[in-house]
């Protein structure tokens, strides 16, 4: 049995300490917003924060996961606003959509670390695949979830956000 | 929809589903299938507006990123008038009333969804709109004329109000009418707006349902292992040990491949690995040479004619490789079979490839089988296939299991339907001013068409007359007509290659614009003249000499201060133009500066969406142009996974500047034609920035590559 801390919850689960977390996620605790893309640590999609750090699950043993805090898509925010989602909203970031959770991720990681990133930030740290090319989006997105962020920090502190 | 019988809509009230006014249709040209005395019209309803104001419309295509939720739902909602908040869309499940104009199926794919359904869609809002005004003119009893409609209302002259939920009793038990008026273009009030669209809250929260998120009691996951090698088959395989894996279930032979199913995805992914199977048989001639041989033996077979009576001649040659399409989410589908009722949740660009492949491997007619699409995660034509939804259906017959079955991110790229190589001859006769007199050219490449034809060949039928599934018409779409010359001396050649070729993000025009493109601005730096106003010189359509100097002025054209190529191309009814803004390191480091697109595709739905597919194409192209490949080596393709097979990156991804120019005319697509373009732009600009010609994508070979962007 393997005990995890998921969105604040603590789960146990009955897998192979090897079974990387990804697959953990979706299959066994049944949250199916992060996905899927290559298996590799290539494409990003299957991101999640651990301990506030992005991080490729698809590669990432489920028994490493074991005390650290993992935020998935779905605790992120309660009513889809933290400001990253406000952000991907107002500028309409998705078109399919597969890649935006991780996409999401990547950012609130980023802008955790670094509240004002410049061009140069986004470009070392905002590396996920987006078969769709939202990429121009995604940029004017993560400066503008700064400001959001940077607007409601004092807001957000009391709401304690999983982030 | 030219003419809509009274027969041809359907509707009810409280008899069927509580008090609602519902509307469906028949597609044009199709005869509608009337439901049955005890059936309801829910499979063909494309509105209902009920009595709480709730209005759901029904969604006839595939949402893959492209908007369509959204701007179909604008088409409906222009037309009806009602407010945008009470909207509710769905997806329509496998029914002919569906079908694409374009098409006679159901098939999400061309760029066709909005010009597709332009009519279908505003008259189902335009009948409900005539109906409520005369429900409405009745009870206050006047004339409709003497009425309006705002935001869900009906108004009368005196300022007194109902809502569309109010009427709806009355509504219902009206007449259709036979032939509504649309409105006309000036008084749109929602089409040509930036409506945000309803798939973004749930794609930005997780709660957008893809085909590899579906779920439920008693599912069981597939994966699979196809042979490596192009038709070879399955020898030996070690089922005890697959089968000893915690949780690994069944081993299905297929006839190319071999499935393991399991409780899990990685306890399958773990029984394909201890397998060990061993595979026999198949291409393993096949290389990239032999392709190459293949296609240049062709051109060479037919040699170009000599001419005469031009002050010169120039001959040129180009190619481009295979492709991969790499939809970010694998493919995948999930069957429930029973003896009378078959589900299908799939992510796909086809209800009816979906519904017609499921009713040729079962014993069950249509009416017991369910498709279900889902969000696509990417489609780009490879969801209009249907290989992973038989896959899925055979396996769920052979374990008498509901199945999920996901492919690996390999599996993906080593089993696609590629983008068709092809290799293309011009030899083209100038004036003393170097304008073309004479446009000879060859195009050797493999048929998607002839693969398709006899996979679907009497669906097909109906949609393209025999005559032009014989010439191919995407092979040769970009080609065959050029906007240079009036009329070019073409030849198709159909290559006969193993490696199966499919639709890819713009098709034939994935590489025509390259060849036309890349032809002309040669042409135009031979004839010692400006590649715009070249061009310009030699185009004939005002709309296109319109969106080549509009792309021209915003980019600022000849006064850059960076090195600029230029291409123009028309496709799926939509005109584009593209520069790009770029400069060049000693190690062929290329930073892209800018990307300046401009678009005339008619009538513009959702400005905000076809902007964002200007991006996302131009990008889809330019990640092709700069590194796509697929190469084969013994039988086998080389690429696998995202590490052999780049994509873009944000950091390279250049400023873009999108401009729209909409006109009066019908609407063009959008998806797919921002593709083409970007290809010849970049390597004209590359000539310019360097003097080297690229005829051969993608430009990695010539060693280029596109390094960090400039940051503004
Ligand atoms: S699925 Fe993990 S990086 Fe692609
Ligand atoms: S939105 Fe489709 S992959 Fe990013």
């Amino acid at each position: 049995m393997i005990s995890l801390n998921v969105n604040g919850k603590t789960m146990t689960v009955d897998v192979e300490p090897d079974t990387p977390l990804l697959w953990v996620v979706r299959e066994n605790l049944g949250l199916t917003g992060t996905k899927f893309g290559c298996g590799i640590a290539q494409c990003g999609a299957c991101t999640m924060l651990i301990n506030g750090q992005a991080t490729r699950t698809c590669v990432f043993p489920v028994s490493a996961a074991e005390g650290l805090d993992i935020t998935t898509i779905e605790g992120l925010s309660e009513a889809n606003d933290h400001p990253v989602q406000q952000a991907w909203q107002e500028l309409e970031v998705p078109q399919c959509g597969y890649c935006q959770s991780g996409q999401i991720l990547s950012a609130v990681s980023l802008l955790s670390q670094n509240p004002n990133p410049s061009d140069e930030d986004i470009n070392i740290q905002m590396m996920n695949i987006c078969r769709c090319g939202t990429y121009p989006r995604i940029r004017k997105a993560v400066h503008r979830a700064s400001e959001l962020w940077n607007n409601a920090a004092a807001n957000l502190e009391t709401k304690g956000a999983n982030v | 929809m030219n003419t809509l019988s009274r027969r041809q809509f359907l509707q009810s009230s409280a008899a069927l589903t509580g008090v609602s006014l519902l509307i469906g249709c028949s597609s044009n040209g199709q005869v509608i299938v009337q439901p049955g005395e005890s059936e309801t019209i829910d499979n063909q309803l494309w509105l209902s507006v009920a009595s709480d104001n709730h209005i759901q419309i029904t969604v006839p295509a595939a949402e893959m990123g492209q908007g369509v939720n959204t701007s179909c739902a604008m088409l409906i909602s222009e037309e009806l008038g009602c407010d945008w908040q009470n909207i509710s869309v769905k997806t329509a499940p496998w029914n002919k009333a569906f079908n694409n104009p374009t098409f006679r199926m159901q098939m999400t794919g061309g760029s066709t969804t909005i010009s597709g359904y332009w009519k279908p869609l505003r008259k189902v809002g335009a009948t409900a709109r005539h109906m409520f005004l005369q429900a409405a003119a009745n009870r206050w009893n006047t004339d409709p004329s003497a009425l309006r409609i705002d935001n869900g209302y009906v108004f009368n002259a005196n300022g007194e109000r109902l809502s569309f939920g109010e009427l709806v009793t009355e509504a219902s038990a009206l007449d259709a009418p036979e032939d509504v008026s649309l409105k006309p273009l000036s008084e749109h009030q929602l089409i040509g707006k930036s409506v945000p669209r309803m798939d973004t809250p749930p794609k930005t929260e997780g709660s957008a349902e893809f085909g590899i998120d579906v779920n439920f009691d008693g599912l069981k996951v597939a994966t699979i292992q196809h042979a490596p090698v192009l038709n070879a088959t399955v020898d030996t395989f070690d089922k005890q040990a697959a089968l000893a894996i915690k949780g690994v279930e069944d081993v299905v032979l297929l006839e190319h491949a071999i499935a393991v199913v399991a409780d899990t995805y990685w306890h399958a992914k773990m029984g394909i690995a201890a397998l060990k199977a061993t595979f026999a048989g198949g291409e393993i001639d096949l290389d990239d040479a032999a392709v190459k041989a293949h296609l240049v033996q062709q051109l060479d077979d037919e040699p170009l004619p000599t001419i005469k009576g031009a002050a010169k001649t120039h001959d040129f040659e180009y190619e481009v490789p295979y492709l991969a399409h790499s939809t970010l989410e694998p493919m995948n589908c999930t069957v429930k079979l029973t003896e009378d009722r078959c589900d299908i949740w799939v992510p796909s660009q086809s209800q009816s490839l979906t519904g017609q492949i499921a009713e040729k491997l079962t014993d069950l007619k249509q009416e017991q089988i369910h498709v279900h699409l889902t969000y696509l995660g990417g489609g780009f034509g490879r969801r209009g296939e249907i290989d992973f939804v038989a896959e899925t259906i055979e396996i769920a017959q052979a374990t008498g299991k509901p199945i999920k079955l996901v492919w690996s991110r390999e599996e993906d790229t080593s089993n696609d339907f590629y983008r068709p190589t092809a290799l293309t001859r011009y030899r083209i006769g100038v004036d003393e001013k170097g304008l073309p007199i004479a446009w000879h050219n060859q195009l050797a490449s493999p048929s998607i068409f002839e693969r398709i034809f006899k996979l679907f060949a009497p669906g097909f039928i109906s949609w393209v007359p025999f005559t032009r599934i014989i010439d191919d018409p995407v092979a040769v779409e970009g080609m065959k007509e050029v906007p240079y010359v009036l009329e070019p001396d073409f030849e198709y050649l159909k290559s006969k290659l193993p490696v199966p070729v499919g639709f890819w993000r713009s098709v034939g025009n994935s590489y025509s614009a390259f060849f036309t493109e890349s032809v002309i601005d040669e042409l135009a730096h031979l004839a010692g003249q400006d590649p715009v106003q070249y061009r310009l010189n030699t185009m004939h359509d005002e709309r296109a000499k319109k969106v080549l100097s509009t792309a021209a002025d915003l980019a600022n054209w000849g006064r850059s201060n960076v090195h600029q190529g230029v291409a123009f191309h028309k496709s799926f009814g939509s005109y584009v133009a593209q520069v790009v803004d770029l400069t060049i390191d000693d190690n062929k480091v290329i930073t892209l500066h800018k990307v300046t697109i401009v678009i005339d595709s008619g009538i513009v739905v959702n400005p905000d969406t076809v902007e964002a597919q200007m991006e996302g194409g131009m990008i889809f192209g330019l990640v092709a142009a700069a590194e796509g490949e697929i190469n084969f080596k013994n039988g086998e393709n080389v690429q696998k996974n995202f590490d052999t097979y780049p994509m873009l990156r944000m950091y390279q991804t250049p400023n873009i500047v999108v401009k729209l120019l909409p006109s009066g005319d019908a609407p063009g697509g959008v998806g797919e034609p921002a593709t083409p373009p970007i290809a010849p732009a970049l390597t004209n600009a590359i000539f310019a920035a360097t003097g080297e010609r690229i005829r051969s994508l993608p430009i990695r070979k010539a060693g280029y590559s596109i390094g960090t962007r400039v940051n503004t």
